[in-house]
Protein backbone atom coordinates (compact mmCIF):
# COMPACT_ATOMS: atom_id res chain seq x y z
CA UNK A 1 0.00 0.00 0.00
CA UNK A 2 2.98 2.33 1.23
CA UNK A 3 4.38 2.05 -2.55
CA UNK A 4 1.05 2.54 -4.45
CA UNK A 5 0.38 5.64 -1.84
CA UNK A 6 3.82 7.29 -2.73
CA UNK A 7 3.66 6.63 -6.43
CA UNK A 8 0.36 7.78 -7.03
CA UNK A 9 1.31 10.95 -4.91
CA UNK A 10 4.50 11.44 -6.46
CA UNK A 11 2.34 11.14 -9.70
CA UNK A 12 0.28 13.62 -8.58
CA UNK A 13 3.15 16.23 -7.94
CA UNK A 14 4.51 15.45 -11.35
CA UNK A 15 1.14 16.12 -13.04
CA UNK A 16 0.97 19.46 -11.50
CA UNK A 17 4.24 20.45 -12.89
CA UNK A 18 3.38 19.93 -16.25
CA UNK A 19 1.51 22.73 -17.54
CA UNK A 20 0.23 20.94 -20.69
CA UNK A 21 -1.84 18.36 -18.72
CA UNK A 22 -3.27 21.33 -16.26
CA UNK A 23 -4.23 23.84 -19.03
CA UNK A 24 -5.58 20.36 -20.72
CA UNK A 25 -7.25 19.10 -17.63
CA UNK A 26 -8.72 22.16 -16.27
CA UNK A 27 -9.61 24.52 -19.76
CA UNK A 28 -10.79 21.81 -21.45
CA UNK A 29 -14.46 20.55 -20.08
CA UNK A 30 -15.11 24.42 -19.40
CA UNK A 31 -14.54 25.12 -23.31
CA UNK A 32 -16.28 22.40 -24.20
CA UNK A 33 -19.24 23.09 -21.86
CA UNK A 34 -19.48 26.89 -23.05
CA UNK A 35 -19.59 25.95 -26.73
CA UNK A 36 -21.98 22.88 -27.37
CA UNK A 37 -24.31 24.53 -24.67
CA UNK A 38 -24.11 27.20 -27.12
CA UNK A 39 -24.52 25.36 -29.93
CA UNK A 40 -27.05 23.00 -29.20
CA UNK A 41 -28.29 24.21 -26.07
CA UNK A 42 -31.72 24.78 -27.60
CA UNK A 43 -32.25 21.42 -29.05
CA UNK A 44 -33.58 18.15 -27.66
CA UNK A 45 -32.74 14.39 -27.47
CA UNK A 46 -35.63 12.50 -27.37
CA UNK A 47 -37.89 13.99 -24.77
CA UNK A 48 -34.14 15.29 -22.87
CA UNK A 49 -33.13 18.61 -22.89
CA UNK A 50 -29.81 18.84 -24.35
CA UNK A 51 -28.28 20.80 -21.59
CA UNK A 52 -29.65 18.26 -19.29
CA UNK A 53 -27.37 15.79 -20.79
CA UNK A 54 -24.38 18.42 -21.30
CA UNK A 55 -22.43 17.69 -17.52
CA UNK A 56 -22.64 13.55 -17.56
CA UNK A 57 -21.69 13.32 -21.93
CA UNK A 58 -18.34 15.98 -21.29
CA UNK A 59 -17.71 13.94 -17.56
CA UNK A 60 -17.50 10.56 -19.55
CA UNK A 61 -15.16 12.60 -22.21
CA UNK A 62 -13.24 13.97 -19.61
CA UNK A 63 -12.75 10.39 -18.15
CA UNK A 64 -11.79 8.59 -21.65
CA UNK A 65 -9.18 11.66 -22.42
CA UNK A 66 -7.23 11.13 -19.05
CA UNK A 67 -7.34 7.30 -19.76
CA UNK A 68 -5.93 8.23 -22.89
CA UNK A 69 -3.51 11.26 -22.91
CA UNK A 70 -2.60 11.28 -18.99
CA UNK A 71 -2.63 7.79 -17.83
CA UNK A 72 -1.79 5.38 -20.83
CA UNK A 73 0.25 7.74 -22.64
CA UNK A 74 2.34 8.45 -19.80
CA UNK A 75 2.92 4.81 -19.22
CA UNK A 76 4.07 4.36 -22.43
CA UNK A 77 6.23 7.56 -22.29
CA UNK A 78 7.87 5.62 -19.33
CA UNK A 79 8.40 2.72 -21.12
CA UNK A 80 9.45 4.51 -24.23
CA UNK A 81 12.64 6.35 -21.28
CA UNK A 82 13.84 2.96 -19.93
CA UNK A 83 11.90 4.15 -16.48
CA UNK A 84 9.79 0.96 -16.39
CA UNK A 85 13.08 -1.05 -17.05
CA UNK A 86 14.12 0.35 -14.08
CA UNK A 87 10.76 -0.44 -11.98
CA UNK A 88 11.04 -3.52 -12.53
CA UNK A 89 14.45 -4.60 -10.98
CA UNK A 90 12.48 -3.15 -7.79
CA UNK A 91 10.13 -5.55 -6.09
CA UNK A 92 7.07 -3.42 -7.62
CA UNK A 93 4.68 -5.46 -9.32
CA UNK A 94 2.65 -4.31 -12.51
CA UNK A 95 -0.92 -4.07 -10.35
CA UNK A 96 0.53 -1.49 -8.64
CA UNK A 97 1.86 0.67 -11.33
CA UNK A 98 -1.86 0.23 -12.55
CA UNK A 99 -3.87 1.07 -9.81
CA UNK A 100 -1.63 3.69 -8.72
CA UNK A 101 -2.53 5.60 -12.18
CA UNK A 102 -6.33 4.05 -11.94
CA UNK A 103 -6.00 6.24 -8.40
CA UNK A 104 -4.32 9.08 -9.98
CA UNK A 105 -7.28 9.33 -12.86
CA UNK A 106 -9.48 9.08 -10.04
CA UNK A 107 -8.15 12.50 -8.49
CA UNK A 108 -7.53 14.21 -11.75
CA UNK A 109 -11.09 13.28 -13.42
CA UNK A 110 -12.47 14.97 -9.73
CA UNK A 111 -10.65 18.16 -10.92
CA UNK A 112 -12.61 17.89 -14.46
CA UNK A 113 -16.06 17.16 -13.00
CA UNK A 114 -15.98 19.75 -10.19
CA UNK A 115 -15.02 21.80 -13.12
CA UNK A 116 -17.95 20.68 -15.84
CA UNK A 117 -20.42 20.87 -12.65
CA UNK A 118 -19.24 24.45 -11.64
CA UNK A 119 -19.39 25.40 -15.27
CA UNK A 120 -22.81 24.09 -16.04
CA UNK A 121 -23.99 25.63 -13.18
CA UNK A 122 -22.96 29.42 -13.68
CA UNK A 123 -23.32 29.50 -17.72
CA UNK A 124 -26.53 27.38 -17.82
CA UNK A 125 -27.99 27.06 -14.44
CA UNK A 126 -27.42 23.38 -14.55
CA UNK A 127 -28.72 21.77 -11.51
CA UNK A 128 -26.36 18.90 -9.36
CA UNK A 129 -27.64 15.07 -9.72
CA UNK A 130 -30.27 14.38 -7.11
CA UNK A 131 -29.12 10.18 -6.41
CA UNK A 132 -25.66 11.12 -5.50
CA UNK A 133 -25.20 7.61 -4.61
CA UNK A 134 -26.13 6.09 -7.99
CA UNK A 135 -24.11 8.60 -9.68
CA UNK A 136 -20.71 8.05 -7.46
CA UNK A 137 -21.35 4.09 -8.27
CA UNK A 138 -21.90 4.93 -12.16
CA UNK A 139 -18.51 7.40 -11.95
CA UNK A 140 -16.22 4.62 -10.30
CA UNK A 141 -17.57 2.17 -12.65
CA UNK A 142 -16.78 4.15 -15.12
CA UNK A 143 -13.57 5.35 -14.55
CA UNK A 144 -12.47 1.31 -13.14
CA UNK A 145 -13.78 0.50 -17.51
CA UNK A 146 -12.04 3.87 -19.39
CA UNK A 147 -8.83 4.09 -16.94
CA UNK A 148 -8.24 0.61 -17.95
CA UNK A 149 -8.98 0.51 -21.59
CA UNK A 150 -6.59 3.59 -21.70
CA UNK A 151 -3.76 1.80 -20.37
CA UNK A 152 -4.58 -1.34 -22.17
CA UNK A 153 -4.74 0.29 -25.74
CA UNK A 154 -1.93 2.71 -25.29
CA UNK A 155 0.12 -0.21 -24.05
CA UNK A 156 0.13 -1.62 -27.34
CA UNK A 157 2.57 1.25 -28.44
CA UNK A 158 6.01 1.17 -27.48
CA UNK A 159 7.10 4.55 -28.29
CA UNK A 160 5.27 8.02 -27.56
CA UNK A 161 4.19 8.82 -31.17
CA UNK A 162 2.32 5.62 -31.24
CA UNK A 163 0.45 5.70 -28.28
CA UNK A 164 -0.99 9.73 -29.27
CA UNK A 165 -1.66 7.85 -32.59
CA UNK A 166 -3.49 5.52 -30.78
CA UNK A 167 -5.07 7.53 -28.17
CA UNK A 168 -6.44 9.91 -30.67
CA UNK A 169 -7.86 7.57 -32.95
CA UNK A 170 -9.36 6.14 -30.05
CA UNK A 171 -10.91 9.36 -28.35
CA UNK A 172 -12.46 10.80 -32.06
CA UNK A 173 -14.04 7.15 -32.54
CA UNK A 174 -15.70 6.65 -29.13
CA UNK A 175 -16.56 10.44 -29.03
CA UNK A 176 -18.56 10.54 -32.31
CA UNK A 177 -19.66 7.05 -32.29
CA UNK A 178 -20.80 7.05 -28.02
CA UNK A 179 -23.95 9.16 -28.48
CA UNK A 180 -22.51 12.07 -26.45
CA UNK A 181 -21.98 14.23 -29.28
CA UNK A 182 -24.11 12.99 -31.99
CA UNK A 183 -27.10 10.90 -30.83
CA UNK A 184 -26.69 7.67 -31.06
CA UNK A 185 -30.83 6.66 -32.70
CA UNK A 186 -29.78 8.64 -35.99
CA UNK A 187 -26.44 6.51 -36.61
CA UNK A 188 -26.93 3.64 -39.13
CA UNK A 189 -26.76 0.69 -38.56
CA UNK A 190 -23.33 -0.44 -39.49
CA UNK A 191 -22.10 2.40 -36.83
CA UNK A 192 -24.76 1.68 -34.40
CA UNK A 193 -23.15 -2.02 -34.31
CA UNK A 194 -19.08 -0.58 -34.26
CA UNK A 195 -20.70 2.07 -31.24
CA UNK A 196 -22.15 -1.06 -28.95
CA UNK A 197 -18.63 -2.26 -29.11
CA UNK A 198 -17.02 0.49 -27.32
CA UNK A 199 -16.86 1.38 -23.46
CA UNK A 200 -17.71 4.94 -24.13
CA UNK A 201 -21.14 4.28 -25.33
CA UNK A 202 -22.50 2.23 -22.05
CA UNK A 203 -20.73 4.74 -19.89
CA UNK A 204 -22.85 7.53 -21.53
CA UNK A 205 -25.73 5.59 -20.70
CA UNK A 206 -24.89 4.61 -17.09
CA UNK A 207 -23.80 8.16 -16.58
CA UNK A 208 -26.92 9.70 -18.32
CA UNK A 209 -29.29 7.75 -16.55
CA UNK A 210 -28.01 8.33 -13.34
CA UNK A 211 -26.92 11.79 -13.00
CA UNK A 212 -30.36 12.85 -14.62
CA UNK A 213 -32.49 10.68 -12.12
CA UNK A 214 -34.22 8.26 -14.51
CA UNK A 215 -34.46 4.69 -13.78
CA UNK A 216 -31.82 2.23 -14.27
CA UNK A 217 -33.87 -0.43 -15.36
CA UNK A 218 -34.08 -0.17 -18.92
CA UNK A 219 -30.55 -0.03 -18.99
CA UNK A 220 -29.68 -2.77 -16.75
CA UNK A 221 -28.01 -4.91 -19.89
CA UNK A 222 -25.87 -1.77 -20.31
CA UNK A 223 -24.34 -1.91 -16.85
CA UNK A 224 -24.17 -6.00 -17.06
CA UNK A 225 -21.90 -4.85 -20.34
CA UNK A 226 -19.71 -2.53 -18.53
CA UNK A 227 -18.98 -4.14 -15.49
CA UNK A 228 -18.25 -7.14 -17.76
CA UNK A 229 -16.12 -4.62 -20.15
CA UNK A 230 -14.39 -2.92 -16.89
CA UNK A 231 -13.64 -6.88 -15.26
CA UNK A 232 -12.02 -7.95 -19.08
CA UNK A 233 -10.33 -4.32 -19.22
CA UNK A 234 -8.84 -4.49 -15.68
CA UNK A 235 -6.87 -8.08 -16.17
CA UNK A 236 -6.06 -7.53 -19.69
CA UNK A 237 -4.40 -4.19 -18.68
CA UNK A 238 -2.45 -6.18 -16.45
CA UNK A 239 -1.71 -9.53 -18.11
CA UNK A 240 -0.80 -7.33 -21.29
CA UNK A 241 1.45 -5.16 -19.21
CA UNK A 242 5.38 -4.75 -20.74
CA UNK A 243 8.28 -3.44 -18.54
CA UNK A 244 10.41 -2.54 -22.07
CA UNK B 1 21.35 -0.38 -13.41
CA UNK B 2 21.27 -0.04 -17.12
CA UNK B 3 23.13 2.03 -19.41
CA UNK B 4 20.68 4.62 -20.18
CA UNK B 5 18.45 4.57 -17.09
CA UNK B 6 16.56 7.40 -16.98
CA UNK B 7 13.79 9.22 -14.08
CA UNK B 8 10.96 11.58 -14.53
CA UNK B 9 12.45 14.76 -15.50
CA UNK B 10 10.86 16.92 -13.31
CA UNK B 11 11.15 13.88 -10.01
CA UNK B 12 13.20 15.89 -7.33
CA UNK B 13 15.99 13.79 -6.18
CA UNK B 14 14.73 13.89 -2.51
CA UNK B 15 11.23 12.23 -3.87
CA UNK B 16 12.86 9.90 -6.57
CA UNK B 17 15.11 8.54 -3.03
CA UNK B 18 11.96 8.37 -1.84
CA UNK B 19 10.00 6.68 -4.30
CA UNK B 20 12.29 3.90 -4.82
CA UNK B 21 12.64 3.11 -0.24
CA UNK B 22 8.84 2.59 -0.33
CA UNK B 23 8.76 -0.24 -3.34
CA UNK B 24 10.94 -2.54 -0.32
CA UNK B 25 9.32 -3.79 2.58
CA UNK B 26 11.87 -3.16 5.07
CA UNK B 27 12.06 0.79 6.25
CA UNK B 28 14.76 2.57 4.68
CA UNK B 29 16.13 5.34 5.70
CA UNK B 30 16.21 8.03 3.16
CA UNK B 31 17.55 10.98 5.04
CA UNK B 32 20.57 8.83 5.79
CA UNK B 33 20.85 7.76 2.06
CA UNK B 34 21.08 11.54 1.05
CA UNK B 35 23.30 12.40 3.40
CA UNK B 36 26.08 9.00 2.90
CA UNK B 37 26.34 9.81 -0.78
CA UNK B 38 26.29 13.76 -0.51
CA UNK B 39 23.01 14.18 -2.19
CA UNK B 40 21.57 16.49 0.51
CA UNK B 41 22.00 19.80 -1.34
CA UNK B 42 20.33 18.19 -4.39
CA UNK B 43 17.35 17.33 -2.64
CA UNK B 44 14.76 19.77 -4.32
CA UNK B 45 16.48 19.59 -7.39
CA UNK B 46 14.75 18.44 -10.50
CA UNK B 47 16.51 15.17 -11.84
CA UNK B 48 16.61 17.18 -15.22
CA UNK B 49 19.06 19.83 -14.20
CA UNK B 50 21.66 17.35 -12.10
CA UNK B 51 25.05 16.85 -14.32
CA UNK B 52 25.23 13.68 -15.96
CA UNK B 53 27.71 12.56 -13.26
CA UNK B 54 25.39 13.19 -10.45
CA UNK B 55 22.71 11.40 -12.41
CA UNK B 56 24.36 8.29 -12.34
CA UNK B 57 24.77 8.80 -9.00
CA UNK B 58 21.25 8.97 -7.30
CA UNK B 59 20.81 5.96 -10.03
CA UNK B 60 23.18 4.09 -8.36
CA UNK B 61 21.92 5.33 -4.94
CA UNK B 62 18.57 4.19 -5.82
CA UNK B 63 19.92 0.72 -7.22
CA UNK B 64 21.43 0.36 -3.88
CA UNK B 65 19.07 1.84 -1.12
CA UNK B 66 17.72 -1.43 -0.09
CA UNK B 67 21.86 -2.96 0.86
CA UNK B 68 21.83 -5.65 -1.63
CA UNK B 69 23.88 -8.56 -1.51
CA UNK B 70 24.81 -8.16 -5.42
CA UNK B 71 24.87 -5.43 -7.86
CA UNK B 72 24.44 -5.73 -11.71
CA UNK B 73 25.73 -2.55 -13.32
CA UNK B 74 25.59 -2.00 -17.06
CA UNK B 75 28.14 0.59 -18.60
CA UNK B 76 27.50 2.96 -15.86
CA UNK B 77 30.03 5.31 -16.69
CA UNK B 78 28.93 6.02 -20.09
CA UNK B 79 29.12 9.39 -21.68
CA UNK B 80 30.70 10.87 -18.38
CA UNK B 81 33.46 13.59 -17.85
CA UNK B 82 36.64 11.75 -16.53
CA UNK B 83 35.99 13.56 -13.32
CA UNK B 84 32.24 12.27 -12.80
CA UNK B 85 33.49 9.23 -13.83
CA UNK B 86 36.18 8.81 -11.16
CA UNK B 87 33.58 10.02 -8.88
CA UNK B 88 31.43 7.37 -9.21
CA UNK B 89 33.71 5.14 -9.44
CA UNK B 90 34.90 5.79 -5.78
CA UNK B 91 30.95 4.82 -5.20
CA UNK B 92 31.69 1.93 -6.73
CA UNK B 93 35.02 1.33 -5.09
CA UNK B 94 33.16 2.48 -1.47
CA UNK B 95 30.09 -0.34 -2.16
CA UNK B 96 32.46 -2.83 -3.09
CA UNK B 97 34.40 -1.98 0.03
CA UNK B 98 30.95 -2.30 2.31
CA UNK B 99 31.07 -5.84 0.97
CA UNK B 100 28.87 -5.80 -1.95
CA UNK B 101 29.19 -7.86 -5.15
CA UNK B 102 29.62 -6.09 -8.26
CA UNK B 103 28.82 -7.31 -11.43
CA UNK B 104 29.86 -4.57 -13.84
CA UNK B 105 29.95 -4.58 -17.74
CA UNK B 106 32.20 -1.90 -19.54
CA UNK B 107 34.14 -1.43 -22.80
CA UNK B 108 36.26 0.99 -20.72
CA UNK B 109 39.23 -0.93 -20.22
CA UNK B 110 40.77 1.58 -17.67
CA UNK B 111 37.26 1.03 -15.56
CA UNK B 112 37.67 -2.26 -15.50
CA UNK B 113 41.32 -2.40 -14.37
CA UNK B 114 40.43 0.10 -11.99
CA UNK B 115 37.60 -1.19 -10.26
CA UNK B 116 37.66 -4.91 -10.79
CA UNK B 117 38.71 -7.95 -8.75
CA UNK B 118 38.43 -10.37 -11.51
CA UNK B 119 37.93 -9.85 -15.42
CA UNK B 120 36.07 -11.74 -17.91
CA UNK B 121 36.33 -10.63 -21.09
CA UNK B 122 34.02 -11.66 -23.53
CA UNK B 123 34.16 -12.38 -27.47
CA UNK B 124 30.70 -12.92 -29.21
CA UNK B 125 28.91 -14.59 -26.61
CA UNK B 126 32.26 -16.68 -25.26
CA UNK B 127 34.51 -15.95 -22.41
CA UNK B 128 37.94 -15.78 -24.23
CA UNK B 129 39.51 -14.69 -20.80
CA UNK B 130 39.20 -14.93 -17.06
CA UNK B 131 41.16 -13.94 -14.40
CA UNK B 132 42.84 -10.63 -12.14
CA UNK B 133 44.10 -7.81 -14.24
CA UNK B 134 47.29 -8.04 -13.37
CA UNK B 135 47.29 -11.73 -13.91
CA UNK B 136 45.69 -11.10 -17.45
CA UNK B 137 48.11 -8.84 -18.40
CA UNK B 138 51.12 -11.12 -17.29
CA UNK B 139 49.64 -14.13 -19.16
CA UNK B 140 49.67 -12.14 -22.57
CA UNK B 141 52.80 -9.84 -22.40
CA UNK B 142 55.06 -12.12 -22.12
CA UNK B 143 57.86 -10.06 -24.40
CA UNK B 144 58.03 -7.01 -22.01
CA UNK B 145 59.38 -3.39 -23.47
CA UNK B 146 60.76 -0.28 -22.50
CA UNK B 147 59.96 3.27 -23.81
CA UNK B 148 62.13 5.51 -24.08
CA UNK B 149 62.46 9.12 -25.31
CA UNK B 150 66.25 10.29 -26.29
CA UNK B 151 66.68 12.05 -29.84
CA UNK B 152 70.36 11.04 -30.26
CA UNK B 153 69.91 7.53 -29.47
CA UNK B 154 71.09 5.49 -32.39
CA UNK B 155 68.77 2.29 -33.14
CA UNK B 156 71.69 0.55 -34.36
CA UNK B 157 73.70 0.24 -31.20
CA UNK B 158 69.98 -0.54 -29.05
CA UNK B 159 69.65 -3.39 -31.02
CA UNK B 160 72.85 -4.84 -30.67
CA UNK B 161 71.69 -5.32 -26.61
CA UNK B 162 71.48 -8.69 -25.67
CA UNK B 163 68.16 -9.64 -25.42
CA UNK B 164 66.60 -7.18 -27.62
CA UNK B 165 64.13 -8.89 -29.74
CA UNK B 166 62.95 -5.79 -31.88
CA UNK B 167 62.86 -1.97 -31.84
CA UNK B 168 60.15 0.58 -33.15
CA UNK B 169 60.43 3.82 -33.32
CA UNK B 170 57.07 6.17 -32.60
CA UNK B 171 56.26 9.68 -31.51
CA UNK B 172 59.61 10.75 -30.64
CA UNK B 173 59.47 7.12 -28.22
CA UNK B 174 61.63 4.23 -28.78
CA UNK B 175 59.90 0.72 -27.97
CA UNK B 176 62.67 -1.64 -26.76
CA UNK B 177 61.58 -5.49 -26.82
CA UNK B 178 63.19 -7.41 -25.01
CA UNK B 179 62.89 -10.97 -23.22
CA UNK B 180 65.32 -9.68 -19.79
CA UNK B 181 64.16 -6.55 -19.03
CA UNK B 182 66.91 -5.83 -15.97
CA UNK B 183 69.73 -6.50 -18.42
CA UNK B 184 68.71 -4.50 -21.04
CA UNK B 185 67.98 -1.59 -18.79
CA UNK B 186 70.82 -2.00 -17.78
CA UNK B 187 72.73 -2.01 -21.14
CA UNK B 188 71.07 1.02 -22.19
CA UNK B 189 71.29 3.48 -19.35
CA UNK B 190 75.14 2.38 -19.80
CA UNK B 191 75.10 3.30 -23.84
CA UNK B 192 73.22 6.68 -22.87
CA UNK B 193 76.19 7.77 -20.09
CA UNK B 194 78.57 6.48 -22.37
CA UNK B 195 77.16 8.64 -25.26
CA UNK B 196 76.25 11.25 -22.47
CA UNK B 197 72.84 11.84 -24.10
CA UNK B 198 69.96 13.00 -22.45
CA UNK B 199 66.73 11.39 -21.78
CA UNK B 200 63.64 13.41 -21.78
CA UNK B 201 61.42 10.17 -20.80
CA UNK B 202 61.63 6.35 -19.88
CA UNK B 203 58.83 4.16 -18.60
CA UNK B 204 58.16 -0.12 -18.61
CA UNK B 205 55.60 -1.08 -20.55
CA UNK B 206 54.09 -3.85 -19.26
CA UNK B 207 51.01 -4.17 -21.95
CA UNK B 208 47.55 -3.08 -20.97
CA UNK B 209 43.97 -4.62 -20.73
CA UNK B 210 43.48 -2.52 -23.73
CA UNK B 211 45.80 -4.33 -26.04
CA UNK B 212 44.60 -7.28 -24.40
CA UNK B 213 41.18 -6.99 -25.45
CA UNK B 214 42.36 -6.84 -28.93
CA UNK B 215 44.19 -9.77 -28.77
CA UNK B 216 42.81 -11.75 -26.62
CA UNK B 217 40.21 -13.10 -29.19
CA UNK B 218 42.61 -13.08 -31.83
CA UNK B 219 44.79 -15.63 -30.19
CA UNK B 220 41.54 -18.15 -29.53
CA UNK B 221 40.71 -17.80 -33.22
CA UNK B 222 44.31 -18.65 -34.01
CA UNK B 223 44.10 -21.55 -31.31
CA UNK B 224 41.19 -22.91 -33.23
CA UNK B 225 42.35 -22.92 -36.44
Amino acid sequence: MKAIHILTLIELKLFFRDLQSLIWTFIFPFVMIYFLGLLFGNSAVGEMDYKTLLIPNMIALCLLSTALFTLGTRIVSYKESQLLKTYQITPLHSIRIILSFCLLGVIISLFSIIIACVSGHFIYNLQPPIYLIAVIFSLMLSMVTLFSFGILVTGISSTMQGAAGISVLALNLQTFLSGGVIPYQILPLPLKIVAKALPLHYVNDILTFTWTGQSVNSIWLNIIILIGMAFVFFILSIRCFRWT
Amino acid sequence: MFQHTNLQSKIKVGEAIELFASFYPRQIDTTLALENLKLEPFRHTYFKNLSGGWKQKLLLTLATLHSPSIVFLDEPSTGLDPKSRRELWKMIVSLRDAGTTIVLTTHYMEEAEQLCDRIAIMNHGSVVGLDTPQKLIQSLNKDKSILIACKQLNIALVQKIAGVSRVVSKNNLLQIFTDTIEWTTFELFKLISTEGLIVDDFRFSTGSLDDLFVKLPQLQEEMML
